[in-house]
């Protein structure tokens, strides 16, 4: 019956397992092991237990950090993610509806390094375009990156702008597929649209929906150019989020050990989420046999 | 009634899109002009001059940008064609030929996606180091490759499983083996999935700063985004060039993106469809 | 049709590419690639360093170091730009001896600093690297990673002053060499002063009354800034050191506390001054921002080191004529005449694979030509005493003399002159004074907690 040996079928996924599990496994079980040992990245580590997560739930900056980082995910959640839906769904059917999209859209083809540079002239508090505006109609001027908390949402404002247009295909692409004769008919029966929206158009988007809030949520967690570039997480580590304090810990303070310790509470907390998503992957497969 | 709630619809959007157009512009109206006209004129003076090109002289003549854009685009086009390559095999195999544990180990490759990359960094700069990979290009193609396949892997595995098995077994009929099925039907039914993974990966990896400035260290092997990110420095710089660099260094991967558009939304349809 | 074409033209290159692989796959392609990689450059380092060690049986026959390329890592590739200077330095050298340089710039000093770090006690070590003088040079003498360079002092014994040679000395051994020197002091915009009659203050009341006169015509006196985090210690350390310099040399050694009365003395006249709005907002950053301040007459003085003059406030497009420079008075007339010193190490690594070709290249550098060069292409101070200075600016002689002839006192900048963990909190404690001057109780006490877990760590 079968045509092939099972050796030549491990062989198919044999490249791809071995660059994951050298280049990235490896690492990261190093890292695990690091987050038990203070560590200068000169000198020898030294073992010393746990001592690095107990550290961690008495730094009253891990709390600002872990703070900022749901702050981060639930905005995400909001504007990128909501946001996205909302356009999404004005978008569907109007004039120039591709040319709108591509506005939306080109941002999320530039870097972090480039979207960095660009927000922090537009947010410059001398030289900077929004300033620039808020004088032109008589208004203070704004340290948008500098006063707290204003200057997270700053960064969020960035990062709506850089994020939207990718969530936006996602729902657009989930909107072509719901046919046109189920909306339809509710609205003959006299559903305004907003509950069409409701009760036809979410459920039918729910697919959809999980990849994107997943997606979503995965990368704000771990969202860390922008921030750097833009902020440092300053000022005094106030618009830090987990991903940068665990930097800061392992470059610019050299405890290797510390910041080893942040990125598995990282890891926990981001696997921990994606778990929904995988659970329901999982299950699916099962139902294959 | 209807005109109305369409014209509020429209002037939103156009707001928006104004909105979200502001800072391309605010770039492209610094880098075209002069250093001298940029520090005495302000935002709303347009350009008496067309300096973009000079500035993008100097930009490139300062930090050497075009030896590290070669670099990047050669980390683009190896590592994304390793990546399409390896995930597609892959997928393939766990799709199609289902070997034992091909649930476990394309979740074990798919974990890839899930941890934060500042958790590989120090481990791996010193794996480099000690194999010899350190500020190499084959080093930067590997690791470039490694943490796109994880992604490509899924959203190829899940195209594979909207192929409709019928036209797995008329080929097996034909006496057609695991890799002619391969080679002569999954791949060329590829091309959506393809654009997706291109497109995603391909304009990650020209993006990555991380990697690039850890990973590596001359000219040799340098990334592009590194010395962009080197334009602005520890501090400031000089607004004009930096902003010409941005536009420069943002080039490939727009062109990319208008290029694939097409194929990318069909190819995401179907990967998350056949999830 | 012709996008058809060119996906199929695509796919076809794919699949040959694929068979390749595939039939490379089975001898285990990807991971003998690597492990071949590896074993290549294993030998590669063997052979150069058999070819060093041959090297230097030869150099007392020939010294030819014709074709070594020695690496130099610096975090200093954007504004200011040191880049071509580094450049022009091993052009010299490659001229001279055949011993060419490859500077290579890191975009951010944390990512530069773990890469040396990590880098050191590697084969990959660099060659040489810029640094910082005292306790950050201490953190890598400690652990032996640095070479010393005692003799090349030597050498030059007469043409630098004990006190810089005492600067990079760590119990009797000599580390790195001083590529150039920064004094710190304030850059006022003249045209500003001329407008309103103000002349350079030579005491603290001069410096309040050219405060006071400027705010009242609408100006800023004086730019301060949170950005980019370090910049936060100039007002500290200059408010510290005008209250007693002693008091700031035995902060940074810990041997004072942050809450200590005269600490806090200190950062009562900082608060004072922000409350009267001497300062800018925070907000603006001290590389672009406030040049551009600068230029426009908004702000009247820049606390910054005598680099910010050519490659901030002349890039930003501020004429010659426009600025002037003083020594900021003490606020206690008791502290004496005080200025700060940024002092630029480059230093040795003692894992270097071609460590006597930099000697001689260092030797060289510290020499009164070789240390002219950078000195003369940045329009800086060179360390060497009998270097020529022709070139420098006439507002850097002026500063120079007046620390020379006026006896001022020189301190060592709070970067190098404290530990990094400290330092590395402390700026970041400084913010957070400086957007909420009201919570200064508590920050000294945070500071306090730094200082002691360093200094209770670290005999």
């Amino acid at each position: 019956m079968k045509y092939h040996n099972k050796f030549v079928s491990y062989l198919y996924i044999l490249p791809s397992f071995l660059l994951v599990f050298l280049l990235l496994l490896v690492p990261m079980f190093q890292n695990i092991y690091y987050s038990f040992f203070q560590w200068n990245g000169i000198a020898e580590p030294v073992f010393n237990g746990f001592s690095n997560y107990i550290q961690l739930f008495k730094d009253s900056n891990f709390f600002t950090s872990l703070i900022n980082t749901i702050l981060w995910v639930v905005i995400t959640l909001i504007f990128p993610v909501f946001g996205g839906l909302l356009i999404a769904v004005f978008l569907r059917g109007i004039k120039f509806g591709n040319f709108f999209k591509s506005i939306f859209y080109i941002p999320i083809t530039i870097s972090f390094v480039a979207t960095g540079i660009i927000w922090n002239y537009m947010y410059s508090r001398q030289i900077g375009v929004l300033n620039t505006f808020l004088d032109l109609i008589g208004l203070d001027k704004i340290s948008w990156l500098v006063n707290v908390p204003l200057n997270t949402f700053s960064l969020l404002i960035t990062w709506t702008w850089q994020q939207l247009g990718i969530n936006m295909v996602l729902f657009l692409m989930g909107l072509t597929s719901i046919p046109v004769e189920q909306t339809e008919a509710a609205t003959i029966e006299g559903a305004s649209k907003w509950q069409t929206f409701i009760h036809i158009t979410l459920p039918m988007l729910r697919p959809i929906t999980t990849v994107v809030i997943v997606m979503a949520t995965a990368n704000s967690f771990k969202v860390f150019d922008l921030i750097y570039v833009m902020t440092r997480g300053g000022p005094y580590r106030s618009s830090e989020t987990l991903a940068v304090t665990m930097f800061r810990e392992t470059f610019t303070m050299s405890n290797m050990g510390y910041g080893a310790a942040i990125s598995v509470v990282l890891s926990i907390i981001v696997v921990a989420i994606s778990a929904i998503y995988l659970r329901t992957m999982v299950k699916k497969d099962l139902l294959y046999y | 009634m209807v005109v109305l709630r369409k014209t509020i619809t429209y002037i939103i959007i156009i707001l928006l899109a104004l909105a979200w157009l502001l800072p391309i512009f605010s770039v492209i109206q610094a880098a075209v002009k002069s250093p001298e006209q940029f520090n005495s004129s302000s935002f709303f003076q347009f350009p008496t001059k067309f300096a973009l090109f000079d500035n993008f002289k100097k930009a490139i003549q300062q930090w050497k940008l075009q030896e590290f854009y070669l670099n990047s685009i050669i980390y683009s086009v190896v590592g994304g064609l390793i990546t399409i390559i390896t995930a597609s095999m892959a997928a393939f195999s766990i799709v199609r030929l289902k070997p034992k544990f091909n649930f476990v180990l394309f979740l074990i490759i798919y974990s890839g996606t899930l941890f934060p990359f500042q958790m590989y960094l120090i481990p791996l700069y010193r794996i480099f180091n000690q194999t010899g990979l350190y500020d190499t290009k084959t080093g930067m193609i590997l690791v470039y490759s490694a943490l796109a396949i994880p992604f490509s892997l899924f959203v190829y595995r899940g195209f594979y499983s909207t192929i409709p098995k019928e036209i797995e077994d008329a080929a097996m009929i034909d006496g057609c083996n695991s890799f002619q099925l391969y080679t002569k039907i999954f791949l060329p039914q590829s091309i959506a999935p393809t654009a997706v993974v291109a497109l995603f990966q391909m304009s990650w990896i020209w993006n990555d700063l991380l990697f690039g400035m850890v990973l590596t260290r001359t000219g040799n092997a340098r990334p592009v985004m590194v010395s962009l990110a080197s334009m602005s420095g520890v501090s400031g710089g000089i607004i004009p060039y930096i902003m010409s660099g941005v536009i420069f260094t943002s080039l490939p991967t727009i062109l990319l993106f208008i290029l694939l558009r097409r194929y990318f939304i069909s190819g995401m349809v179907l990967s998350v469809a056949g999830d | 049709m012709k996008k058809g074409i060119f996906f199929r033209l695509l796919i076809a290159a794919l699949s040959i590419i694929t068979m390749l692989a595939a039939y490379g796959l089975t001898g285990c392609a990807q991971a003998e690639s690597v492990i071949s990689e590896a074993v290549e450059q294993a030998e590669e380092a063997v052979e150069e360093a058999v070819s060093t060690e041959a090297a230097t049986e030869e150099t007392e026959a020939a010294k030819d170091y014709s074709g070594t390329v020695l690496s130099l890592l610096h975090d200093k590739g954007g504004n200011p730009n040191y880049q071509p200077y580094f450049e022009a330095m091993g052009d010299k050298t490659e001229e001279l001896f055949g011993i060419s340089i490859e500077p290579v710039p890191y975009p951010t000093t944390d990512v530069f600093i773990a890469t040396v770090n990590a880098a050191l006690s590697t084969k990959d070590a660099p060659d040489m690297f810029t640094w910082w003088s005292t306790w950050r040079m201490k953190d890598l003498i400690d652990q032996g990673l640095l070479a010393p360079t005692t003799a090349l002092w030597d050498n030059h014994k007469d043409e630098y002053s004990e006190g810089l040679r005492n600067a990079f000395t760590f119990d009797g051994e000599a580390y790195g060499y001083s590529y150039t020197q920064e004094y710190w002091p304030v850059w006022y915009n003249k045209d500003v002063f001329a407008q309103y009659n103000l002349e350079e203050p030579t005491t603290w009341a001069e410096f309040e009354a050219v405060c006071d006169t400027l705010l009242e015509n609408g100006i800023t006196p004086m730019a301060q800034t949170v950005q980019a985090r370090w910049p936060t210690f100039i007002m500290f350390e200059q408010f510290v050191i005008g209250e007693d310099p002693q008091l700031y040399v035995d902060l940074c050694e810990g041997k004072v506390k942050y809450s200590d009365p005269k600490i806090k003395a200190a950062f009562e006249v900082w608060k004072g001054l922000i409350d009267k709005g001497y300062f800018t907002d925070p907000g603006i950053d001290y590389f672009v921002d406030a040049p551009a301040m600068f230029n426009s007459g908004e702000v009247g003085m820049i606390l910054a080191g005598t680099w910010y003059y050519e490659s901030v406030l002349i890039a930003a497009g501020v004429t010659e004529e426009q600025i002037g420079a003083f020594i900021l008075p003490s606020q206690k007339e008791s502290a004496g005449k005080n200025i700060v010193l940024e002092m630029s190490p480059i230093c040795v690594s003692s894992n270097s694979q071609n460590l006597e070709a930099t000697m001689v290249a260092v030797d060289y550098f510290m020499g009164a030509e070789g240390n002219e060069i950078f000195a003369k292409l940045n329009k800086a101070y060179p360390s060497n005493m009998n270097s020529n200075t022709d070139f420098l600016p006439e507002i850097k002689v002026k500063i120079a003399d007046t620390v020379k002839n006026e006896n001022y006192n020189i301190l060592n900048r709070y970067w190098e002159a404290t530990p990094t963990p400290i330092c590395e909190e402390a700026v970041d404690k400084f913010a957070e004074f400086i957007t909420n001057p009201e919570k200064l109780d508590q920050i000294l006490a945070d500071l306090d907690v730094i200082a002691d877990k360093f200094w209770s760590e670290n005999k």
